[in-house]
């Protein structure tokens, strides 16, 4: 007679297996484990995830050290650079004819120029936003070191002359390298109270080394990896299974969370905010990404600005321009450089009846138009605003799927 | 030949020999049992927790097992899931029905042999598990998602506490048919 | 725990069904408990065909928003997300069971739409396998 409990339970012990089996419908699943890495390089934890020869971890690594120490403002190249310069310029000269401009001038290796090429496009791009001759005066707040202090306004006055894409003559070779020429004027050259011009990479250090990682694993075969450089993410290709990426935006509030995620594919997609680098003093937060205009930490009305693009230098450089620009300035820039109606050829000659007859998914034209903009060179972007509200541009309509924020469609 | 334990809770075996009685017994326990389904939907639920329902139209399907057969419990339920599927309900819901109804028989059938007369509310209690087992494997299995299991006990809870009131119901009504007789 | 009756058949006696029963209730009382008592996390993840297609986290919802989901035959369900709550407001799924299932918010209960597939669970992390997050 027990027989008839243990039948019981063999029947619902069977159903539930049979249930649980039937649950496991896999997404994503990938034959291979990606093989990461992750280390501290820039002042940051970088993460590689990459499908392929484990052995290209350690590469990847390698390089990001290698970049790291040309592009630093504290160490290796540029801030050689900007102690000859502070040197050629500064010492006393009883006649500005004195100065030998070889001393303000420099040669540039492959990875300084392209960083710096990709700097001064950004600065032209934004009006001046970004501004990689804000060294002086981030050594003034003195960022990242133990004794952080806050700058007089007439100091900022003084330092703020130091400031401006005049003061550089930049050429690229033929071969990548390049040179910089300083151009500090007689006036400069005279004031011994103020250092030399200098130049600081590193609103664009991380991006440039996304993108010199990216082609480097896309040279060596890589169709699938996603990095993250403290922060800034780029990803290379699709996921092996041809899934797109999902990126997080973090919450300006409390990185641990996001306050939405999107799908792409070979694209970056880089976030500056005011609480990524702060201190504080007398119960003000001075945070790291100063307006070139006034010296001062920016004060646009922002608390992060998430770019996507698909270099990732410029990404980078973007995210900080914009994010000094603010939502109106920037938005005039969004206007005027997004392409939609030229980059929709396959639509427009459906419309006409040339195409294949499928009707469109509105789902799917969302996404062709991201995809579009994205080729075109163009960019989309994410706003949290002081007030907490989330606003998207309209390319990402659909594609920005927000966690637990609304989400605005600026036009 | 009927054994004397079977005749103990059969209506009146004289009843049901005749086919057309039979026919009318069901007919009456599965009109009941449509009735019952439908005046338990009108009920607002005592819990916002889909799946958990008295499941009073089941004290019909074991009355109609104990007191006259298992085809006629087969026969009423049915009727009562298919005809209050399709008339009150829906599709989806009567998937869940179903499962759970067919689990549930299943259930019954072996307690059938196995029970004595006072003993029907244990094949209440069973069979109401056995229907929220039926019902979980379906969200399971239709909505893939494996998780839901997480929830089985709260619905065994439920299937115990309601499947007794459902079995004494019937357990009850069975002794004073019993009496009647 | 077998016994016979007066024909001499065996039978399993009403004390031990009922303790059976009563060790299987003690079960799920304890895994009712367990389920209650955890602290459920306050992610509510939508699952379509176990593929989480939609995360949102309660505690920070300050407004609340509708948001609908399609499915590729054009069926739909509408969510509303309120501050530590969520519900299915409209579906035209024909039973409605996911509309009548009102609030939720904690672990206790999930939001099931059987007709379109459709889970919401609260979790404690969102279901969104987020591969990196720009920050």
């Amino acid at each position: 007679m027990k027989k008839a409990k243990k039948t019981i339970k063999t029947v619902v012990a069977m159903a539930l297996a049979a249930a649980l089996l039937a649950g496991c419908g896999p997404r994503g699943t990938h034959s291979e484990k990606p093989a990461s890495a992750s280390f501290f390089a820039m002042d940051t934890i970088m993460e590689i995830s990459l499908y392929g020869d484990a052995e290209l971890l350690s590469k990847a690594q390698a390089k990001v050290r290698e970049l790291e120490s040309v592009l630093s403002a504290t160490s290796g190249e540029v801030a050689r650079i900007n102690k000859a310069n502070d040197h050629g310029q500064r010492e006393n000269r009883e006649n500005v004819n004195d100065v030998n401009p070889a001393e303000l001038a420099f040669g540039l290796s492959f990875d300084v120029a392209g960083a710096i090429e990709s700097a001064l496009w950004v600065n032209e791009f934004s009006g001046g936003l970004f501004d990689i001759t804000i060294y002086p005066i981030m050594q003034l707040y003195g960022f990242g070191t133990d004794a952080p202090k806050v700058p007089s306004d007439a100091e900022l006055g003084e330092y703020l002359k130091l400031v401006g894409g005049r003061h550089l003559n930049f050429n690229r070779n033929f071969d990548g390298t390049g040179r910089l020429l300083f151009l500090p004027g007689p006036d400069l050259i005279r004031n011994t109270e103020l250092p030399g011009i200098g130049i600081d990479l590193g609103g664009i250090a991380k991006g440039y080394t996304g993108e010199r990682l990216a082609d480097m694993l896309a040279l060596e075969g890589v169709t699938s990896a996603i990095l993250n450089l403290g922060g800034n993410v780029q990803a290379i290709g699709t996921k092996p299974d041809g899934s797109l990426w999902r990126v997080g935006v973090a919450d300006p509030d409390d990185t641990s969370k996001q306050i939405g995620y999107l799908d792409v594919k070979d694209c970056a997609v880089v976030t500056s905010g005011s609480y990524q680098r702060f201190f504080e003093k007398d119960g003000v937060r001075y945070h790291h990404i100063l307006d070139p205009r006034t010296g001062k930490p920016a004060n646009s009305g922002l608390k992060s600005v998430t770019v996507i693009h698909r270099n990732g230098t410029l990404c980078d450089g973007l995210s900080t321009a914009f994010f000094v620009a603010g939502l109106e300035k920037t938005m005039e820039l969004y206007r005027a450089n997004t392409h939609y109606d030229e980059l929709r050829f396959g639509q427009g000659e459906e419309r006409e009846g040339r195409g294949s007859g499928t009707a469109a998914n509105p789902e799917d034209s969302g996404r062709q138009r991201f995809e579009n903009n994205l080729l075109g060179g163009g960019f989309e972007i994410i706003f949290v605003l002081e007030d907490g509200s989330v606003k998207v541009t309209k390319g990402l309509k659909d594609i920005f799927v927000p966690i637990g924020v609304k989400v605005e469609v600026v036009e | 030949m009927e054994t004397e334990k079977e005749k103990k809770y059969t209506i009146n075996p004289d009843h049901t020999r005749s086919r057309t009685r039979r026919l009318v017994y069901d007919a009456l326990l599965a009109g009941i049992a449509l009735v019952i389904f439908w005046v338990e939907l009108q009920i607002p639920p005592l819990t916002p927790i889909p799946g958990i329902k008295l499941g009073l139209a089941n004290v019909l399907s074991l009355i109609a097992l104990f007191a006259i057969g298992p085809v006629d419990a087969l026969a009423v339920l049915l009727v009562r899931i298919l005809l209050g599927g399709l008339v009150f309900g829906n599709p989806s819901a009567l998937l869940y029905s179903l499962a759970g109804g067919a689990l549930s028989y299943l259930v019954s059938l072996m307690l059938y042999k196995l029970l004595r007369p006072g003993q029907i509310f244990i094949c209440g209690i069973l069979c109401a598990v056995a229907h929220n087992v039926g019902q979980i494997a379906v969200a399971v299995l239709i909505t893939r998602t494996p998780a839901i299991l997480l929830y089985f006990p709260l619905l065994g809870v439920s299937g115990v506490v309601t499947g007794l009131f459902t079995g004494l119901a019937a357990g009850f009504a069975i002794k004073t048919l019993e009496k009647t007789n | 725990m077998k016994t016979a009756d007066k024909t001499g058949k065996t039978y399993i006696s009403t004390r031990a069904w009922i303790v059976g029963i009563a060790v299987f209730f003690a079960v799920c009382v304890v895994g009712t408990v367990l389920l209650l008592v955890q602290k459920p996390g306050t992610v509510a993840n939508v699952y379509r065909d176990n593929e989480c297609i939609y995360s949102v986290d309660l505690s920070l919802v300050t407004e609340g928003f509708e948001k609908t989901f399609t499915d590729e035959n054009g069926h739909s369900n509408t969510i509303r997300v309120e501050n530590g709550r969520i519900r299915m407001i409209a579906a035209d799924c024909p039973d409605k069971v996911c509309v009548d299932t009102g609030w939720i918010g904690n672990g206790a209960v999930p939001i099931v739409c059987l007709p379109h597939h459709l889970v919401i669970r609260i979790e404690k992390q969102p279901q969104n396998d987020i591969d990196s997050v720009a920050r």
